[in-house]
Formats: structure tokens, sequence, C-alpha cells
């Protein structure tokens, strides 16, 4: 355990078509450590990552492996330096129809046979099975990966990473899809290889776990370096989420004009049956603005489908206008006067084939629609004419096909396709993901435009200078769960990430 | 611009055009034989079955639906129309409807594979029409049905079949009926609220499911539609050829389903639609007439037939591509 290896990274950036995704960064990885890397969405994480396991050529800078400079302009250069990364998306990268043998030894098939290739599967799988013994996984290796949970998916993924010598392991946000129990199941494997000299790189949303797991933690933001600390100097997790926010914020937008109303929305131990979301006690006004702040992988997403009926059958108590709800599908939801605007605006929030007419009267065709359901034409283009102007919808005309707008125009699609519904309650869904400043702004107005006809509106956002900006009150979510009610007027972007992250628990 | 244009027209009127440099070349080539009015109404004729039965595969298609059962199907409505008249004493347009209501149940069956046990369509109605073409061969004996003739298993013939059964399979009338059925599937999926959200869903299920389209219902609708066409592209298979052949329907199915997808690209449209259907079976008849009167070796037809497929399927990709660099 002398030779200690260690990668410096100096100097490093890297620029994408109108972003620094990476300015000058500076940072040092020894083996036998875990050290976190830590940052908002955004903040160059993934893609200083992926510069070390090679998949991010275009990078300017040095790196150095023990002292020596080396290039890192391709996967088989990290490899070749023992880097092996764990993606966030371990589905991706196993072949489900082989099996767990199979999977851990697939670069053994793919390169260091020669010839016809005759695989010999009893060596195969003696091979991974002493891996996964080495690092104390009970899996068995005949197994289909198909077969196997999330959990033991990447499991699979880490043997795999180390059976090719790898002696730094990159783990890219691998507790977000964990319960609590597979989650120390993990630390105790990532503790395992430490103590085999395996230099650990863990990025994490999850404050409190990386106190626990890491020892050094690095924290970035926009795509800088901005703090490195030990854990075992008297280090808060507040210090680490002061670090991360540096101070931003979005300036004032006009709310007045709204007059609270009655509860239109009401949910007590609501949660799934799939358990995606459980024990939300939340309660909605009429006109207000209700945020909801998590992080990713929080269960916003999932609330928000919840809500609207997409997981079919709810637990508990769930009450929208004065009326006990029960919805089996969206259609239901819709009918009790709810509308979606879903996070993957184009998987499910519009129509990319179809015009932005046919777009925006969708839900309301019935309206349009006379004797024998044949579709009044001119009243169908009379409304989303009205629409596009309305909303401000940048497009040449309505016979636009939705997929050649903007991403902020495709957003007002969305949107204008409930505007003449008979929606009471407006559910945003991170509306303004990958959404260019200008169109934000529009959007929020459009948001608070909304609040002041009466409606109300529930609104996610892993941003929390967002959530402060545009709610009244906000609820923060954790681990699929309300974890806080704040007012938003006696809070700060401190305190929701102090309870984003599981903190305060 | 002028260039854009030109390869917009292409794109989009590209079956047209191609249409009529195959008239334009059979006529130089088969005077005598090709080009005539009767000869027109001899095409017309000879796509009838084929456009009706694809009727059925459009609307599938729009609703994002494979469905391989729909020639089988047909050959299902052949064999009970005639018989269930023949055999069975039913008055034509009882026949007619119990054809129809027979189908629609197989159909039905196959929506619920899709719709409740999530099975592929392609997969599900693959199955499902090697049950159907099973069926009707146990049905028949085995052997070719002849509704003037008693059963193989000793059915006797109670009932002649009218001549208005008859007069379907003739021109005018088939022409009439086909022309009837793109007119209803055109107003259909073009101008009624039901043919759009079946269109939606065909384009994007989930995100019409998260506006409130009921997409299982507008899934069994499209299979509910098919078996509609099906059967009744059935009856005029037995009204056409008199007897039942039990591969009457798949003969149709490459045909049918090759006339939906040439037809996509029509008008810019970009996806399955009554009249770019009709248009797709018009040029796959002009080029089979025009061969045969140029004594093309029959054998050989269906090498042209898929050459002629390849290509309309390269020229829809591209109007595809034309309408996104428009």
């Amino acid at each position: 355990m002398e030779n200690k290896n260690v990668i410096e990274v100096k100097n490093v950036s890297i620029e994408f078509p109108g972003v620094k995704a990476l300015q000058n960064v500076n940072c040092t990885f020894e083996s036998g450590t875990v050290k976190a890397l830590i940052g908002a969405n955004g903040a160059g994480k993934s893609t200083l990552m992926k510069v070390l396991a090679g998949a991010n050529p275009t990078y300017t800078g040095e790196i150095y492996y023990n002292g020596k400079p080396v290039e890192i302009r391709n996967p088989r250069d990290a490899k070749a330096l023992g880097i092996g990364i764990v993606y966030q998306e371990v589905d991706s990268i196993l072949t489900p129809n082989l099996s767990v043998a199979e999977n851990i030894m697939i670069d053994h098939m793919i390169y260091d046979l020669k010839g016809i290739g005759w695989i010999n599967y009893k060596k195969l799988r003696q091979e991974a099975a002493r891996v996964l013994e080495e690092l104390e996984i009970s899996l068995n290796v005949k197994a289909l990966v198909s077969s196997l949970t999330l959990a033991q998916k990447q499991m699979v993924v880490i043997a795999r990473t180390i059976v090719q010598n790898c002696k730094f392991l990159i783990l890219d946000e691998p507790t977000a899809p964990l319960s609590l129990k597979e989650t120390e199941t993990l630390f105790k494997l990532v503790r395992r290889l430490e103590a085999k000299n395996c230099g650990i790189i863990f990025i994490s949303h999850r404050l409190n776990e990386l106190f626990e797991i890491c020892q050094d933690i690095a924290v970035m933001k926009d795509g800088k370096m901005v703090g490195q600390v030990s854990v075992s100097e008297n280090v808060q997790p507040s210090d680490i989420v002061r670090m991360m926010l540096g101070g931003i914020s979005l300036g004032e937008l006009d709310k007045s004009g709204r007059t609270l109303g009655d509860v239109v929305l009401k949910t007590e131990n609501f949660g799934d049956k799939g358990g995606h979301v459980h024990h939300i006690n939340m309660e909605v006004r009429q006109g207000e603005i209700v945020g909801i702040s998590g992080l990713v992988g929080a269960g916003k997403t999932e609330l928000c489908k919840t809500l609207f009926g997409e997981f079919g059958k709810t637990t508990g108590n769930y009450q929208v206008l004065g009326k006990t709800a029960s919805f089996l599908s969206p259609a239901d939801a819709i009918k009790a006067g709810i509308a979606l605007i879903p996070e993957e605006r184009r998987k499910e929030g519009v129509f990319l084939e179809e015009s932005v007419n046919h777009n925006l009267s969708i839900v309301t065709l019935g309206k349009y629609a006379g004797a024998l359901s044949f579709v009044n034409r001119k009243r169908e283009t009379g409304a989303a004419d009205e629409k596009i102007q309305s909303l401000l919808i940048k497009t040449p005309s309505a016979t636009q096909k939705v997929g050649l707008l903007s991403g902020g125009n495709q957003q007002k699609v969305t949107i204008g396709k409930w505007i003449d519904s008979d929606a009471q309650i407006y559910i945003f869904d991170e509306p303004t993901k990958g959404i260019d400043v200008g169109a934000k702004q529009e959007i929020y107005k459009l948001i608070v435009e909304l609040a002041r006809q009466g409606k109300s509106v529930i609104y996610t956002s892993s941003e929390q200078s967002e959530i402060l900006m545009l709610s009244d009150r906000t609820y923060v979510m954790y681990d699929g769960t309300i974890q806080k009610e704040l007012e938003t007027a006696k809070t700060n972007e401190e305190e929701i990430l102090f309870y984003s992250t599981g903190s305060g628990k | 611009m002028n260039k854009n244009l030109g390869k917009r027209l292409l794109a989009e009127g590209g079956v047209v055009i191609a249409i009529v440099i195959a008239f334009v070349f059979f006529s130089i080539m088969a005077p005598r034989a090709f080009l005539s009015f009767d000869n027109v109404i001899n095409i017309l004729k000879s796509i009838s079955i084929t456009t009706v039965i694809a009727m059925g595969a459009t609307i599938g298609f729009a609703a994002g639906i494979f469905d391989l059962s729909f020639a089988s199907l047909a050959t299902l409505g052949a064999a009970l129309s005639c018989t269930f008249i023949a055999w069975y004493n039913m008055p034509m347009p009882i026949a007619m409807i119990a054809t129809i209501l027979v189908c629609m149940l197989v159909e039905l069956v196959n929506s619920v594979l899709v719709v409740k046990f999530q099975v592929t369509a392609f997969l599900a109605t693959l199955a499902m029409s090697f049950v159907v073409d099973g069926l009707v061969l146990t049905y028949s004996g085995g052997s070719l049905i002849n509704p003037r003739m008693a059963s193989a298993s000793g059915q006797e013939v109670v009932r002649e079949i009218p001549q208005a059964f008859w007069n379907m399979g003739k021109s005018p009338y088939i022409i009439i009926i086909m022309f009837l059925c793109i007119l209803v599937v055109e107003l259909f999926l073009t101008y009624t609220k039901h043919g759009r959200l079946l269109y939606m869903v065909g384009s994007n299920a989930g995100a019409a499911r998260l506006s409130g389209v009921k997409i299982g219902m507008y899934t069994t609708m499209a299979f509910m539609l098919t078996a509609v066409f099906s059967s009744l592209a059935g009856m005029l298979i037995a009204a056409r050829a008199g007897t039942v052949q039990s591969t009457a329907g798949s003969s149709f199915l490459m045909p049918a389903i090759a006339a939906a997808n040439i037809g996509f690209s029509f008008g810019g449209r970009g996806k399955a639609n009554a009249i770019g259907t009709f248009v797709g079976a018009a040029l796959i008849g002009v080029v089979e007439n025009g061969l045969y009167a140029m004594a093309f070796p029959y054998y050989s037809i269906n090498i042209i037939k898929g050459i002629i497929l390849i290509l309309a399927l390269v020229l829809s990709t591209l109007s595809a591509k034309a309408q996104e660099n428009k």
C-alpha cells in the first residue's frame, strides 16, 4: 500500500458552444482516499469527470499521473491509466440479456480473446465470481442482468470496472436511485475499495452521506473549483452549501395583484402504490404559487405525476377542489381540474412531429368539434392564433411543426394547450429546464399571470433561486417525501439546500 | 429557392410524378395493350381490393400500430360472408354485419393483448394471423370454399347468393366502393376529433396520455376500424373471385403495407393517410398492369414491386428530411 498513485489536474478548461463548461480547474486525486465532488446542477462535475474518463477529448490544460504528464483523449487512455467510471445510467452500460459473469468480463471478451474467440465459460464464471468475492458482493454469476435490481446492477458495473485493474474509480451520483439500505451496502463496498488502495471520486448531491464516506470534499460552481476542504477539519454542511451557492440572484419578479382563496388541493399521508413518493402532506390555496424544491432524484417529478394520476391508484388522502380524488389516469385528473406541464418537454409535453395548431388544441379539441365530431377548423385555428399572440409564441405560422421551435417556445406551446381548458390547478415540473434566460423570464411572468387569474400553481425546481423568486411557500423534498415546509419570505437558498441534502433530519 | 421548391415537389408529390412517368412509359412501350379507357378501369378495379384492405392498415399506422393480421382477417371475411348466406341461410345484410362483427371480435382480442398485456402489436397480430388462417382452414375443412357447393363437412347450400353480392366484385361497383372507403377514411382521419386524436396517439402516446387522451380507447378503435375494412375487403374478394382460397387475403398483405407506406409522403403529410394510400396502391397497380401489358414474365413482377417499395421508402425519408430543413 506504500505506492500511492496521484492524479493532478492543472488548469484544465473546456468550452462547449456558448458555454465555458470548465475554467482553469485544479484538483488532485490520491489513491486510498475517497474524495467528494459536489456542486449544483450544471456546475461542471460531470464534465470534469468525463475529462478523466477520456470522454471529453477537447480539454486544454495538463493532467499529471504520478508526476508524469499524460494525455487522456479517449476512454482507452483512461483505461490504460487505470481510471474507471460508473455513470449514473447503469442500464445503458450493461447488456441485460447476458449473465452477470458475461457482463463483468465483457471487456475481456472484447479485447483479450484472439482468433475465433472461443469463450471458456467455466473460467469466465470463476474469474467473475472471484472478483465478486473479493468485493464481498453476493450475486449469482449465472443470473441474467435483466433480473437484477438497480443497486445490484450498479454492483455489477463496479465489479466490471474493478476487474480491469482499476486504480481510480469515479462514481457519478451512485446513491441517487438507491434506498437507504442499498446505500449502506454501497458504502461498505467503497470502504473496501479504499482499503485496497483504490482512489474513489464520489459525486453526490447529498451532503450528509459525503460527510459519512469521504475524506476530502471539492466544491464546484459554474465550471470553476471554488473550494476544497478536508472533512477531518471542523467543517459543517452549511459551509459547503455557502461555497456551492456563492451568492447568485435572479432579480425581482412582480407577483402582486393576486388574492389567496380557499384550499384547492390537499393531501394527507399521500403517496403512490409503487412507493416513489410517500407520506406527502401538502396544501395549495387558490391563487397561490407553491414551490416544490429538492435535488435531482428527490421525487419531485414523481410527486407531480402521482398528483396527476399517472401512476394510478394512490395511498392516503387526496382532495381536489373539495372532492376526494382517486385518479386512475391523467384523464381523470384533467377532468377534476388539474393540468401538468411535464419535465420531459420533448418526450411528454409536445408532439414534435405535429403542428403548433394541433399541439395547442389537443386538450380542448372537443370544444371545437361539432356534429359527428367534425372539427371546426376555423375555430381551432382562431383559438390557436389567439394563444400564439397572448403567449408570445415565436413561430412562422400555426402550421409549423413544434419540433422546429426553440425550447422556450415549445414550453409555451405545452402551457398553451391548457389555457382554454377548465384547469384550476397547474403543476409545472421544472418548466425552465434547458430554456434560455429571456424565455425563462416570460415563463415566470406567465405563471404569475395564471395565479392572478385565480389559478393555483405547483412549481418544482432544483434551483433554489428560482423557488425563492417565484413561490409563496415551498416544500422541500428529499428521498421521496417532504422534508420541510418553508415560508419563502422567511427563508434563503442556504436553508432550502440544507434541507434538500437531507440535513436536519 | 427554386431548387428547394423542386426538392419539395419531388418529395411531396413524388409518387404522383412516378405514376405519371410509369403511365407515359407503358403507353409508349405497349400502346395497344396499355393505353385505353378500358384499361384504366381495369387498373382501378385491380387496385380496389388492395386499397380497401389498406385503409385498415392506414388507420393502424396512423395510431402507431403495425397490424399484421389484417390480411388474414380479409380471408376470414371472405369465407364467412358468402357461406353465412349460402350455408347458414342468412339474408345478405345480416351475413355482412355478422361477418364484420366476427372480425371485430378477433381485433378486440388483439387490442386486449396490446393494451392490457402490453404485447408489441407487431408480434401479437403476427400470432393472431396464424390463428385466423388456421380458423379459416378449419372452417372450410381444408378445401377451397365454393358458396355454390356443399361444404367439406357436408353443410348443404340452403340459400343462393344474391346477385347484389356478386355485383360488389364487379366494376363499376367495386370501384365506387373503393372511393367511398377512401372518402370515409379521409374525412375521419383528417377532419374529425377522433381521427385527430388517433394521429396524436400515434405521434406520441406518452404526451397524448398526459394531455388526457385515453390511448387505450384509441388503440382499440384503430383495431376495430381495421377489422371493418378487412372484412369488407374480404367480401369483395369473395364477390370478385366467386370462391375463397385459404390464402385469398394474405396475398394482399405486402401490397397493402407498401401502399400505405408509399402514401406517407403524399402532400408532405408525413404520415399514413387515405389519399396517399390510394396513390400508393395506384402506383403499384399501374406498374403491375403495365408490366403485364408488356408481357413481362408474371413470376418476376414481385421483383419490380419490391424495388418500387424500396424507392418509395427512400423518397418518403427524403421528404421527412426536406420538411426539417425547410
